[in-house]
């Protein structure tokens, strides 16, 4: 069969079949974890392997590592190296400075559902309880109300009307204005029964489904929030769904009642499957067409105070080679944003053997760089057409006696000209997410760091690590 | 818990004292959050400016003068390093100065409560100081 006439999705798939079958062979047995397949690929022929990988067993919220990160929504105040002899990232100072725990479906990955509307305002079968619906501002009654809720009401043609057991999605566009910072999507209770709900942090991305299943994906500056679920009755009438602010309440029951608050949820398109079969179609190469999406872990960098720092120098004076690679989404493309830099100023003349992962570049660049100093010069690597907030792989492959390459979303885009005049990296403390712990803030979230000094691996263990970032972060 | 974003002014006092209230909130082991002020308003004002969750407790503290009393109290024994630099008078100006959704301005200590802090630095009505690179 030609991989010619395979979708995109359906490549990596066979990709990481591949190497799955490969691994097999190899060792008789797939790995137990994508970090032990990394070490097993990188560690031969470094000379210093520092590698973050986002995952709760790494991450700490303290400086001292005594309390694990152990859901999201959590600082990460030290995450330690998956390689041994490699120092561990923490954040010194204040953990409004640590980046926060995030997991969430794969990155840029929604189902499009069979069923699109726009949100209305208030009128026809759409009914809102305890507040009112304006041009798709939902806001709370400031009197006590039983509840506030938004929905799908009987007599729209898509109420379920369905015979028992037929699972339904639902996926919604929220973002959180003010102080709001919960939503609930509760399934109808002529049809689901009452105890399907969906309880959705619109801060950490954290969810609480309860007779049904429910996941949350960052976009647009707000959340697409999904959920599923069985009908328990065949009826004709009855709301399919209700959308309720549970007065900042994660824990709440299903449509709790309290006391209004006035608080307000902007709302967007909503997308319904009353069918078994909710991914109709693939839009683009962030559309999946298979049911499942395992979720990924990520630390997320605010884009105003947070970085980490390596808690002692990273070592790579062994070497004038470097590999870089890294899992990561920008969220904007407005300011220059570091991603990792090795001492506190690379650029300077100081400051030889030094590099930085930017993302972006420039501000408006809609790319991802890689820049190295060498012992006389220094050149940028950019990969440009990288708009925010598309995940990327990105990997940087850089040899100061010779030219600097940066590959994103597994191909090549640039090579430098060869500039830098030799000599080796430096040892030096490795900052992530802002220079030098103080200015050009990345706003992201970052899934890997891999840095790995020695001798540059072949074109093939590059693949194959970019292949295996990917099967996690889901970038291309 | 809600992200709360700070804007403090470029005022001796009140670096100080918000340094040391990040201690006694516990979110600090130092008195060294605020150290170079990397945000200005549009009159080219500088600013200290951090961004993270905070507990209900850690809103309703931020403007109490009475909210960290133990913690004081506790802190000879949990920071004996950092105890005799303690300054009461200027934690007080700091949280007296606290105002919630107000923009930055020379003579205060703003915050907001919103979960993106790309947008909280926008009401707060700050961008960041540009840099120049060697």
């Amino acid at each position: 069969m030609s991989k010619i006439n395979l979708s995109r999705a359906a490549r990596i798939k066979t990709q990481a079949g591949e190497l799955r079958a490969l691994k097999i062979a190899e060792h008789g047995k797939w790995a137990i974890s994508p970090w032990n397949d990394l070490s097993r690929l990188l560690l031969p022929g470094a000379t210093k392997l520092a590698f973050y990988w986002a995952d709760p067993r790494f991450w700490f919220q303290d400086v001292a590592g005594t309390i694990p990160v152990t859901a999201p929504g959590q600082p990460i105040r030290r995450w330690v190296s998956v390689a041994p002899g490699t120092p561990a990232l923490v954040q010194p100072t204040n953990a409004d400075f640590a980046p926060v725990s995030r997991r969430w479906p794969k990155t840029g990955r929604f189902n499009l559902l069979n069923a699109l509307t726009e949100i209305p305002t208030v009128g026809g079968s759409w009914g809102v309880t305890g507040g009112t619906m304006v041009n798709g501002l939902l806001t709370e009654n400031t009197a006590n109300s039983a509840h506030n809720t938004f929905s799908l009401g009987s007599n729209n043609a898509w109420s379920p009307n369905l015979p028992i057991g037929t699972r339904v999605h639902l996926s919604m566009w929220v973002k959180a204005v003010g102080d709001t910072t919960t939503a609930q999507i509760a399934f109808g209770a002529t049809n689901f029964g009452t105890g399907s709900f969906a309880n959705f942090d619109l801060v950490t991305g954290d969810v609480a489904a309860t007779g049904c299943n429910a996941s949350m994906v960052p976009e647009d500056g707000g959340w697409r929030l999904l959920a599923d679920a069985v009908t328990t009755a065949t009826a004709s009438a009855g709301a399919a769904f209700a959308l309720c602010l549970t007065n900042n309440n994660f824990a709440a029951g299903r449509v709790p009642a309290y006391a209004g608050s006035g608080r307000q949820l902007e709302w967007g398109k909503v997308q319904i499957s009353l069918s078994e079969h909710p991914y109709q179609r693939v839009a683009s190469v962030n559309d999946i067409t298979e049911a499942g999406v395992t979720d990924v872990w990520s630390a997320f960098f605010d884009g105003v105070g947070d970085w980490l720092q390596s808690e002692v120098a990273v070592d790579l004076t062994a070497s004038g080679q470097l590999s870089l690679f890294a899992g990561a989404k920008k969220l904007s493309d407005a300011a220059q944003g570091t991603l990792a830099e090795l001492s506190i100023n690379a650029p300077s003349a100081s400051y030889t053997g030094s590099f930085i992962l930017r993302a972006p570049q420039t501000a408006g660049g809609n790319d991802f760089m890689i820049y190295n100093r060498g012992a006389t010069g220094s050149q940028n690597s950019q990969a440009i057409g990288l708009p925010a907030p598309l995940p990327a792989v990105i990997s940087g492959l850089s040899d100061l006696s010779d030219v600097a390459r940066i590959r994103a979303n597994g191909t090549l885009r640039t090579t430098t000209a060869a500039v830098f005049g030799g000599g080796n990296y430096r040892s030096d403390i490795l900052y992530v997410g802002r220079r030098a712990g103080s200015t050009l803030p990345f706003n992201g979230m970052l899934q890997s760091l891999i840095i790995r000094g020695g001798d540059l691996p072949d074109n093939a263990t590059v693949i194959e690590t970019e292949t295996i970032i990917n099967d996690v972060w889901g970038a291309y | 818990m809600q992200r709360v974003t700070v804007a403090i002014a470029n005022d001796a006092t009140l670096v100080k004292g918000m340094n040391q209230l990040q201690v006694l909130m516990g979110k600090s082991e130092g008195f060294v959050t605020y150290t170079t002020p990397r945000w200005q308003d549009s009159n080219g004002n500088l600013y200290y400016v951090s961004s993270g969750n905070w507990t209900q407790e850690q809103i309703d503290g931020a403007t109490d003068t009475d909210a960290y009393t133990e913690e004081l109290d506790g802190m000879e024994e949990n920071f004996p390093d950092l105890f005799p630099l303690l300054d009461i008078t200027a934690i007080t100006a700091a949280q007296t100065a606290f105002t919630w959704d107000v923009p930055a301005a020379p003579d205060r200590v703003s915050a907001v409560i919103e979960n993106d802090a790309q947008v909280s630095v926008v009401i707060l009505g700050l961008t960041p100081v540009q840099e120049d690179e060697e």
